[in-house]
């Protein structure tokens, strides 16, 4: 049987009572999404620091990276540290980070072979402290133990770690303190949704506007082709 | 006047055995007796000198483990250049012994107790027991350590500065501790001499005569009648290291304890020497090999910052050894230091904490390097080019050019559409089917460089198009009229 101290030391479980606490200690104005509505969901008024964010995505490609932009670009200009890409399924575009304000050398992209190099190196991302921010792709067998280790390694390295998933493992346990659901509806507006969070329950889908994606309603233009 | 250190648990020292708590002894190749044994077989009643098999009747679980010539030279000259640092005249006496000239450096290190003190410092860090002693020569000095601890004047406080009488530095010690072959003490034991103040009130006539020119010769250069050329010691120029495993190593990491003691000599070698390392070379060999297998390993540690920190490389060579799996145990392991640089002291801000992390920065992707290879983190590199794919090029970091970036931003070349292009870029464009999508924004034409493609003008037209699950993608049809996925809008 479980105690109550055994789930919090494990991280399943918050003591809402540190929530204003924590609140008034991390805020700080950098660390707003660069989204007004869901800043307001949000314990400290933007992405939280020293811990793993769960994303979930049915795709890649729905907004994951436009939904950190605004922050990235602000946090690259106060800082030297490095945002990192741990196996990403696609290659970043760097002049979209650049028009951001990030400098090509904070970004870094590392490869590491098989699932033991590539746990070992976003620990090390994240608790060396060299990184703001570091994008992990974690697979549905990923334990919670690693889960459990690299949050561990991401509040000691004062880093905020965003580990991308597939929305299967939505109804699975996890000792990331936020976890996020973001939905491509179709239109020019995603969809967020905080199915955890310090200081609050689940909430409520908040519509939010991300800035590359593009009002799907022009599809209709029919394909131009120029005659070469 | 000379100060020597001698090292009586030496070959037990080069073992790298010191701490084992089961009985065992130490015995030369070739020879039947005790060489030297630690504090569980002497407890036992084995001490150095007995026959091997008296050994094994008085503790018939005792080990006994083969004395490596090669390590316990490699020890000494470690100590060496270590003692070098209070010296500039350091000389070996092997097996067990490292003398110093100390008179002409009073003056730097203020008083020859202040001299003792670090060098025993200095000596713990490298053998567990030893022996200082002081003499008006270098042999005497020598002898004198040898003869143990009794003799030694600093530990027993009565050193003194002022001139000390050539009797009373050879008061009470004993001849043994010349080492002079048996036949030449026993001689002298049956004459009635026992320490080298007897043998000094003898007139040195009757010594050459009766006890041989070899035994005088060596007796007047501890005196000081005879000149003794001094042999110094002239550290190499690169460092190597070769460690013969007595027992077969399995696993990778077994390694990494000879290891510690490989890279604090490497330490003191480079410190010595002034010098940063910035690529070590080890050479493993298995105990056997299969076809077509490389008889040796070879494993190359890279720092592109330089060191000359022994727990950085064993951290370094820890990393390496970590993903290395060993295709047969190890019997041999070669340590050889690869390009050396000057040392130099750069002065820094105090205040400038943008330069301490940029220095730990480097030394971090140093560590990731070494445990995952040189291509395993990358950073973007702009061209400023204006085909998509070639803007930027992802290249291995270099941890030298993280400390040289610029504080402040330089102009980058700015992409001509930077908001009409994707958040992700596939690394090929993949060939997809028109029916997969319908166009929302397009075409953007990007020609490719007529002049760089001998000569073939290759014509994308890009669309920005919403995929059939909704995202948004970017895509191109080139002038054969096939269409390419080329990037996600995310």
């Amino acid at each position: 049987m479980k105690t109550i101290q055994t789930l919090e030391q494990q991280g399943i479980v918050w003591k809402a009572g540190y929530a204003d606490d924590f609140a008034s200690h991390y805020a700080d104005s950098n660390r707003s999404t660069g989204f007004d509505s869901l800043d307001q969901e949000l314990l400290i008024k933007g992405w939280p620091t020293r811990c793993v964010i769960e994303l979930l995505l049915e795709n890649h490609g729905v907004g994951e990276l436009s939904l950190f932009l605004p922050w990235l670009g602000r946090m690259a200009k106060s800082t030297d540290k490095k945002v990192a890409f741990i196996n990403p399924p696609f290659l970043p575009s760097v002049s979209c980070f650049v028009a951001q304000g990030v400098k090509p050398q904070q970004i870094w992209l590392l490869s590491p072979k098989g699932d033991k190099q590539s746990l070992w190196l976003q620990q090390q991302c994240l608790l060396e402290g060299h990184c703001f921010a570091v994008f992990m792709w974690h697979n549905d067998k990923t334990s919670d133990t690693a889960l459990r280790k690299l949050q561990l390694a991401a509040k000691q390295g004062d880093c905020l770690g965003i580990s991308i998933r597939s929305l299967r493992v939505k109804d699975q346990s996890s000792p990331a303190p936020y976890r996020l659901l973001l939905e491509h509806r179709g239109s020019q507006r995603a969809q967020i949704k905080i199915i955890k969070r310090r200081g609050g329950w689940s909430s409520s889908p908040i519509p939010i506007k991300l800035g590359a994606l593009i009002d799907p309603g022009k599809a209709d233009t029919p394909i131009q082709i120029i005659k070469q | 006047m000379w100060l020597a250190i001698s090292c009586p648990c030496i070959e037990m020292d080069a073992l790298s055995v010191m701490g084992v708590e089961a009985p065992f002894v130490v015995a030369q190749k070739h020879d039947s007796k005790v060489s030297q044994a630690n504090d569980a077989a002497k407890s036992l009643g084995v001490n150095p000198g007995i026959p091997l098999t008296l050994a094994f009747t008085l503790a018939p679980t005792l080990e006994v483990l083969s004395s490596d010539a090669k390590q316990t030279k490699a020890l000494l000259e470690s100590l060496a250049q270590s003692l070098g640092e209070f010296s500039g005249t350091v000389s070996i006496r092997p097996p067990d012994c490292v003398v110093i000239e100390v008179k002409s450096m009073l003056k730097y290190f203020g008083s020859l107790q202040s001299i003792a003190r670090s060098v025993r410092s200095c000596a713990k860090d490298w053998v567990s027991h030893h022996n200082l002693a002081l003499g008006p020569t270098a042999l005497l000095a020598q002898w004198r350590s040898q003869a143990g601890d009794q003799y030694d004047l600093i530990v027993n406080e009565k050193l003194t500065e002022v001139p000390i009488p050539l009797i009373q530095w050879l008061d009470k010690v004993p001849l043994s501790a010349t080492r002079w072959d048996k036949k030449q003490l026993s001689r002298l034991s049956g004459l009635g001499l026992k320490t080298l103040d007897e043998l000094y009130r003898l007139p040195s006539v009757l010594i050459r005569k009766h006890l041989g020119d070899g035994l005088y010769q060596q007796f007047g250069k501890a005196i000081g009648t005879i000149v003794e050329p001094i042999d110094v010691y002239q550290m190499p120029e690169s460092f190597h290291r070769e460690i013969e495993f007595d027992r077969e190593v399995e696993h990778s990491l077994g390694l990494i304890f000879p290891l510690k003691n490989v890279t604090q000599a490497l330490s003191t070698f480079l410190r010595r020497h002034r010098q940063k390392l910035y690529e070590l070379t080890i050479k493993l060999t298995p105990a056997w090999t299969i076809e077509d297998q490389a008889s040796e390993i070879t494993l190359e540690i890279k720092h592109d910052l330089g060191s000359d920190d022994a727990s950085l490389w064993l951290e370094l060579i820890e990393l390496k050894l970590s993903t290395l799996c060993l295709p047969a145990p190890i019997r041999t392991m070669v340590v050889f230091s690869g390009s050396l640089e000057a040392s130099i002291e750069s002065n820094q801000d105090l205040f400038d904490t943008v330069a301490n992390d940029r220095q730990s920065a480097a030394l971090f992707i140093s560590r990731i390097q070494a445990r995952l290879g040189e291509d395993v983190i990358k950073s973007p590199s702009i061209t400023g080019e204006h085909l998509p794919e070639h803007y930027a090029e992802y290249v291995p970091v270099v941890a030298t050019d993280v400390i040289k970036q610029p504080y402040t931003q330089s102009k980058l070349p700015s992409s001509p559409h930077t908001c009409s292009r994707p958040q992700w870029l596939l690394v090929c464009p993949t060939q997809i089917d028109s029916s997969q999508f319908r166009v929302i924004e397009g075409p953007e034409r990007v020609s490719t460089a007529w002049w760089k493609n001998r000569g073939q003008l290759e014509r994308r037209d890009y669309y920005k198009v919403l995929w059939g699950d909704q995202r948004i993608a970017w895509v191109f049809r080139n002038d054969k009229g096939h269409w390419y996925l080329h990037g996600w809008f995310s």
